[in-house]
């Protein structure tokens, strides 16, 4: 098969697939949200009196405002921006991490392999929110120190993958061809390995997105990620808690925010696993 | 089989050992000093060496570090910097209501999920095949915590039927399981799916297709049988993921559990009850590990025919 025609099948595969398109026209939308919060949003997320406090969802306000009296409507535009910041980075953090950690243990081995693997084994058994509970008391609470907490606690997911990756492809042809060609270890591991990795860092990403937005809004829910007057949909729920019975949309609509963003990202990912690496499909 | 365990004990003594040591560390490099956090400016450097002193804080870190693994040896977790009470005292009130939550919450999951996952399975791409993995892409993506607080606005606020939080009698339990069900359900449904497909396309099953037995014999006799195995590890490994799930959940409904325990602890830098509490989740989780590894060993002749075979 030409180049052209794989791109073909590629497109046509990903047109075909409903959830996949569900999920990427979702996962668009949010970005283009957060993208252009400030078009978009009527006022500031921390503009202040703007109507008297908890109005209830009308035409002016359609989320309502909130007890400052805040737009909740733009306070919700303006949150999608703190959840894809944190998913976003927290992955890049997770993926030069976890691919540098597998690269060096699969190709390497022996006994850095063994300690390696060891940190990666006991990382990834551990469960991820009272781990990252634990990074955060040390770090102190912030949504910042939040994204370091998570990527510290799910680098391991990369490394494991990279890891059995790089070991198969040690001993292939043409990374051997390069080996006696007199290559750099670190050239061979990034001229030669990582380029054939790239497919199932995408997917184990896209992947991870989805729970990476759940962590992130489940901490500042505790009060240990965002802090007022941040906007995020996490924060928004728990302050939302102490007016329930008075105020229910304060509680509704950052909610439907964060399910719909969860959820499309899961449709996309995991379209895209099945599309880009069936294999995984069974794990 | 017995080189096998030991093996598997041996590699979870040390994961625990190395968890100690980075508990310990983390809690040590914590930004503060826990006694200028407790007093305030008024009392003399005098009385807060004697603090010091009192708490251990004065001695080098190694030390510190053996003198902590002692103490918890001994079953002591210390005292709380916050409180002035034993952990110990604090965990062995709140511990059994966790545990009573999360056990129930657990059971309830399991006993709705299995059988839904195993329907799916048997009769797949069928329409309740179709329904239920659709509805399972959306409950994936539903957060305990919102989920908690639509149950609290549905059955507490509009419709006043159960109590929206507190903890004294069984209608207390009602919607903090159900939404930590409702929370990991999904994934459980899709797991035993995953599973009992993949016994389902073992040549056994297909000779005793082959030999005649009725399809329900099959199932009942081969697949369900192997479905217990399957069993015995989700409960295990979903053991430490529904604790910490109840961490959110004690914290929503005002649960004075283990996992509120430890939100407050960490709000309030009470590093004590920190150390403790991770420490016990991360023993909690390696001991359900490795449970569940030598469980599917016993169980799976195929695992127990190549450890006979290798390990000994």
């Amino acid at each position: 098969m030409s180049k052209k025609e794989k791109r073909k099948l590629f497109l046509y595969s990903y047109l075909k697939n409903r959830n996949l398109m569900l999920g990427t026209v979702i996962v668009l939308a949010v970005v283009l949200i957060a993208l252009f919060s400030d078009w978009i949003a009527p006022y500031n997320f921390d503009d202040a009196n703007l109507a008297p406090k908890f109005t209830r969802p009308c035409a002016e306000f359609p989320f309502g405002t909130d007890e400052f009296g805040r737009d909740m409507f733009s306070r919700v535009i303006y949150g999608s921006r703190i959840a894809l910041r944190v998913a976003v980075l927290a992955m890049l953090i997770e993926i030069v991490l976890g691919v540098s950690i597998g690269l060096l243990s699969g190709y390497y081995g022996g006994n850095l392999d063994r300690v390696l693997s060891f940190l990666s084994d006991l990382t990834w058994s551990m469960p991820p929110i009272i781990m990252s509970m634990a990074v955060i008391t040390v770090l102190g609470k912030s949504i910042d120190n939040v994204i370091i907490a998570i990527a510290v606690v799910s680098w391991a997911q990369y490394a494991r993958v990279v890891r059995a990756k790089t070991q198969s492809l040690k001993n292939m042809a043409f990374v051997e061809t390069g080996i006696a060609f007199n290559e750099k270890d670190i050239s061979i591991m990034s001229f030669y390995i990582l380029p054939n990795i790239i497919p199932p860092i995408i997917v184990l990403a896209s992947l991870s997105i989805p729970s990476t937005i759940m962590s992130t809004t489940a901490l500042s829910f505790l009060g240990l990620g965002a802090q007022p007057p941040s906007p995020d949909w996490g924060l928004a729920l728990s302050s939302s808690m102490s007016h329930i019975a008075t105020a229910p949309w304060l509680a509704i609509f950052p909610g439907i925010a964060l399910v719909l963003t969860v959820f499309g990202f899961n449709l996309f990912g995991e379209g895209l696993r099945d599309l880009l690496d069936p294999r995984l499909k069974s794990r | 089989m017995a080189g096998y365990i030991t093996k598997r004990l041996v590699q979870g003594i040390m994961l625990v050992f190395v968890v100690s040591i980075l508990v310990f560390a983390m809690m040590d490099m914590m930004p503060g000093d826990p006694i200028e956090l407790l007093t305030d400016r008024k009392v003399t450097d005098e009385v807060k060496d004697r603090l010091r002193a009192q708490y251990g804080l004065d001695q080098p870190p190694v030390k510190r570090y053996f003198n902590w693994v002692n103490d918890v040896l001994h079953g002591d977790f210390g005292t709380s910097i916050r409180t002035k009470m034993k952990v110990n005292t604090m965990l062995a009130q709140r511990l059994p209501i966790t545990i009573k939550l999360t056990g129930t919450a657990l059971l309830i999951e399991l006993l709705i999920a299995i059988p839904i996952g195993l329907l799916a399975a048997y009769k797949k791409d069928g329409f309740f095949d179709r329904l239920i993995m659709s509805t399972s892409v959306f409950f994936a993506a539903l957060p305990s915590f919102w989920v908690a607080v639509m149950l609290i606005l549905i059955f507490g606020v509009t419709l006043r039927v159960l109590p929206l939080s507190g903890f004294s009698g069984v209608k207390h339990y009602v919607l903090p399981i159900t939404a930590m069900v409702l929370g990991g359900i999904a994934t459980t449904i899709r797991m035993t799916k995953t599973e009992v497909l993949d016994v389902l396309r073992e040549k056994y099953i297909l000779t005793a297709y082959a030999k005649g037995l009725p399809k329900r014999k099959v199932l009942v006799r081969h697949v369900l049988r192997n479905a217990l195995i399957l069993v015995t590890i989700m409960v295990f490994l979903n053991i430490p993921w529904v604790i910490s799930g109840a961490v959110i959940i004690e914290r929503i409904f005002v649960i004075p559990g283990m996992g509120n325990m430890l939100t407050e602890a960490i709000l309030n830098q009470d590093f004590t009850i920190v150390q403790a509490c991770v420490l016990l989740i991360s023993i909690l989780t390696v001991v359900c590990n490795i449970v569940c590894d030598v469980i599917t060993a016993i169980l799976d002749p195929r695992i127990r025919i190549s450890l006979g075979g290798e390990g000994r």
